[in-house]
């Protein structure tokens, strides 16, 4: 069973995308 | 013909060792893999403006790092150890997913000590802000310590006491946010090499498809 390339590009993207998403609510909550 | 039911209350205690083999020459180009990846994003980082470079690099405060400086930063430590944990395993030829993630995540644990190394010896400016927090001063180089501890008693020595805090404490923070990723990267990186597909549902089926712990053995 192969691989799928749909798979690969959600966990490429995904994890980068929600690390800053994350950064981003955290800096915006703490105001700095 | 004899037919045997092994089961949890059959089975032998594991007396021989079951070594789960490791391919250093993957593991090794792996961790190079992340060190040359990182260098490259921190120099496109620097060459665009998103990393600040000069005398003090100090991390003071998040909001002098701009968001540009944190899509660098998440994305190289990130891609950087994703291509670590694909090239080793690919090196080593897994095509098992559970492997290659360890290949991956072996190369993340080489890549750290080179990381310690270079950021010790001035590497900073290229890989950025963040792994500015493993850097250490060498030995060779510290100042002796003085006698009296200095105290703060005036505004100005009290403000400078604070931001050294804030300049150890805020890229200790990057430091470990960059690394935790660069885990993650890896062991991603060493799932996708091993080409077995990135959802948890082919797991739960190829668990039942494959022996279970329970076998009719038929010698």
């Amino acid at each position: 069973m192969r691989n799928t390339f749909g798979y690969v590009i959600l966990w490429l993207m995904g994890i980068p995308l929600t690390t800053l998403l994350l950064i981003w609510v955290v800096s915006v909550l703490v105001g700095r | 013909m004899i037919s045997r039911v092994e089961n949890e209350a059959f089975s032998p205690p594991e007396e021989c060792w079951r070594a789960w083999p490791v391919s250093w020459s993957g593991v090794w180009v792996g961790a190079l893999t992340a060190l040359a990846g990182l260098v490259i994003v921190g120099l496109i980082a620097v060459a665009v403006g998103a990393h600040l470079v000069g005398p003090s690099t100090r991390i003071l405060s998040w909001s002098e790092f701009g968001m540009l400086a944190v899509a660098f930063s998440v994305g190289g430590a990130f891609f950087s150890f994703v291509a670590a944990g694909w090239v080793a395993a690919r090196v080593a030829g897994i095509r098992r997913a559970e492997p290659a993630m360890l290949h991956g995540s072996i190369a993340w644990l080489v890549a750290i000590p080179l990381l310690l190394a270079v950021t010790a010896l001035g590497g900073r400016s290229v890989l950025g802000p963040w792994y500015g927090g493993l850097a250490g001063t060498p030995e060779w180089v510290k100042a002796p310590a003085p006698k009296a501890a200095a105290v703060p008693d005036d505004e100005t020595a009290k403000k400078e006491a604070e931001d050294a805090a804030r300049a150890t404490r805020n890229p200790a923070l990057g430091a470990l946010t960059a690394l935790l990723l660069g885990l993650v990267g890896s062991v991603i990186g060493g799932w996708m090499a091993s080409g077995e597909p990135m959802h948890f549902a082919h797991y739960y089926a190829r668990a039942e498809t494959t022996t279970p712990r329970s076998t009719v053995l038929q010698p």
